[in-house]
């Protein structure tokens, strides 16, 4: 893949994770981001998937969705050489995503 | 001169530097020299006195500097002087200032009555001078003849006694190849014969003793010995005939005079221009400087700055791009030692021409001990074309190790340099970037890598934005996440960093801060897989000068 594709492919990763957990509660990202460095303190990409499908099995909503067809569109991409990237940008796009108003 | 063979020609020309570095070397040494001896009302259409002045102003530096250097040894017993009840500076300051004052008149003497068209007059002078001065120097050391140390000839005579064994009191470094500063020719009683082989080398070119004119070190420390070039099968060693061939004028002078185009900033340094007054401009700034300041640190930081400036005033940018460094750092065993040439290549020139980038590289960086504890000079190792990286990392490594010092008294604690670090991590992160899957020759080797001087700039404003960040999002208990960080970058695990990092990112509370720097690993970490170890340090830079000074 080239770079510039890589960065495309990345930030619509990130931007997808970052619109699908928008609103949800700290502490419920806290917990899902903590068991996500988890995985990946190991490089366990299994894991790492498993947690985020389940999570984002549980919770309904149009930008889970979404977010999942993402992960399925870029799927050969994220199993790819490069996973280390793409997860690493869901962290990101998770952290960065805004809390829910109380 | 170089006069001498254009009247030859019939036309006058200014001076010009000839594109050869050594031979430009000789051309400016020999207006310094000139200059130094004579002052700037010096003609040098003067065809017939030029081999006199010259002639007179070799001797009669080459004599000044020893006298100096002689007078600089601790030629007194300290202890014994100040047990009898005199006070040492005093006697010391008091010999040096009659000895040379007395030298200074007898020179400015004989520049004023000498005719220098006539060389035995000027060889009677130079005679003279040398015997006037090995006279005040026995007048002067006489009262305390009982109080010398055995300064000479291996610490088995004092300046007295040398005096009554050496002919000329000359002795050059640089020259020390050169038979007739061989001590064993250099006696007393041989001074006319000395003088007449010095001339017979100026005129004949008789380099060595059997009168061969072979161009190797015996003329100059730079070059190698004769036997040293044994690749007879591909050619000679050149002559000073064929040099003279080649460059149309007397090539003693200038091979003689490449000494004085040396100037001392730490070591010694000449800077080659494509022309001759830009060069020579930089000197005599660099002079100026030198003889006002006393700080050799604060003259080492002038230094670029005169350059550029120099370059600048003559709309030289051109000149930046071809300029040339040639340094050593002293002559010991009849070795030069540390000899570097450094040149400046387009894109560091682009770099070196922007004032923040360049103020910010002129620091110079304590390293590691592997370096011998010696602070790194960026500019110079940008020249070198070295990457910049394990610079700034080994800088930062030792900074956390001696930030106190380990027993009092011992070193003093050492600093970290904030803002070069920043700059040099992203000078060579954007210089990775342009080679990066590209051909040599791309279209911003033309245009002057205009992009690359402002990418260096934003990404560092960018980095200094998310590493003040970083600080308000780090606790004081993290520190040992600092150095397992320290630790990744080093060992080149990004998947580890970036674990840690963002563990550490987790645990704050300050969501605007947080997702600050979030922004900034994702867009130089993540997504950057070839060099984000620049990015990964300069991130950490405030945190590691902050964090244990506020334990």
């Amino acid at each position: 893949m080239e770079d510039d594709e890589l960065r495309k492919s990345v930030k619509n990763v990130k931007d997808a994770a970052y619109q699908a957990y928008a609103g949800q509660t700290r502490n419920y990202k806290q917990k899902l981001l903590y068991g996500l460095l988890g995985a990946m303190r190991n490089k366990d990409r299994s894991r790492f998937m498993n947690i985020l499908d389940v999570n984002l099995n549980g919770v309904k909503g149009a930008e889970q969705v979404s977010m999942a067809r993402c992960i399925m569109n870029e799927y050969e991409n994220i199993q790819g050489p490069h996973f280390e990237t793409y997860a690493y940008s869901i962290i990101a796009g998770i952290l960065a995503s805004k809390d829910e108003k109380i | 001169m170089q006069a001498e063979s254009l009247q030859r020609r019939g036309y006058e020309r200014q001076l010009e530097f000839t594109g050869n570095w050594f031979i430009d070397a000789g051309i400016l040494g020999f207006v310094n020299l000139m200059e130094q001896v004579y002052g700037k009302t010096l003609d040098l259409r003067e065809v017939d006195a030029i081999e006199g002045k010259f002639l007179y102003a070799f001797w009669y530096k080459i004599i000044n500097k020893t006298v100096e250097g002689w007078l600089r040894k601790d030629n007194f017993k300290t202890k014994e002087l100040e047990k009898s009840g005199r006070n040492i500076k005093e006697i010391r300051e008091n010999v040096n200032s009659s000895i040379m004052e007395k030298m200074s008149i007898e020179n400015s003497k004989i520049i004023q009555n000498v005719n220098f068209s006539d060389i035995d007059a000027i060889k009677r002078s130079i005679l003279k001078i040398n015997s006037v001065s090995k006279k005040n120097i026995r007048e002067a050391f006489l009262p305390y003849e009982e109080f010398l140390n055995k300064k000479y000839s291996n610490g088995k005579k004092t300046i007295i006694e040398n005096l009554d064994n050496i002919g000329f009191i000359a002795y050059s470094d640089f020259f020390r190849n050169l038979f007739i500063f061989n001590p064993s020719k250099n006696r007393k009683g041989k001074e006319v014969e000395i003088l007449e082989l010095f001339l017979n080398l100026l005129r004949n070119y008789s380099v060595r003793s059997d009168g061969s004119d072979v161009f190797d070190k015996s003329l100059n420390v730079f070059l190698f010995t004769a036997s040293d070039f044994h690749n007879i099968y591909f050619g000679m060693p050149q002559t000073l005939k064929n040099l003279e061939n080649i460059y149309g004028v007397r090539i003693t002078y200038l091979l003689l005079s490449i000494p004085w185009s040396f100037i001392w900033i730490q070591k010694n340094h000449f800077f080659h221009t494509n022309s001759f007054a830009n060069s020579y401009d930089i000197y005599r700034r660099l002079q100026v400087y030198k003889e006002n300041r006393r700080n050799s640190d604060a003259l080492f930081s002038v230094t670029w700055n005169v350059i550029i400036d120099t370059l600048f005033e003559n709309k030289a940018n051109f000149f930046l791009e071809n300029l040339q460094i040639i340094e050593y750092s002293s002559i010991e065993k009849q070795q030069i030692q540390h000899v570097e040439y450094l040149s400046i290549n387009k894109l560091n020139a682009a770099l070196l021409l922007d004032d923040i980038i360049r103020a910010n590289l002129n620091k110079r960086l304590p390293c590691d001990a592997r370096r011998g504890n010696a602070e790194v000079w960026l500019i110079k190792e940008l020249l070198d074309c070295n990457t910049l990286f394990p610079i700034a990392l080994e800088h930062i490594t030792r900074f956390t190790k001696e930030r106190k010092p380990r027993k009092k008294g011992t070193s003093k604690p050492i600093s970290l340099y904030l803002s070069p670090s920043l700059y040099a991590l992203m000078i060579d992160a954007n210089k990775q970037k342009l080679s990066a899957n590209k051909t040599h020759f791309n279209p911003d080797f033309f245009a002057g890598y205009s992009n690359l001087v402002d990418n260096i700039k934003r990404d560092a404003s960018f980095a200094s934005y998310a590493f003040n960040a970083l600080e308000e999002c780090v606790k004081d208990g993290d520190e040992q996440d600092i150095y397992e960080l320290l630790a990744a970058i080093k060992g080149g695990d990004r998947n580890y960093y970036l674990y840690v990092l963002y563990h550490m990112l987790l645990q704050c509370k300050d969501d605007v801060n947080r997702s600050i720097v979030s922004e900034y690993i994702f867009k130089n970490i993540i997504r950057n897989e070839d060099n984000w170890r620049q990015y990964a340090l300069a991130l950490l830079l405030k945190v590691v000068r902050t964090w244990k000074t506020t334990n």
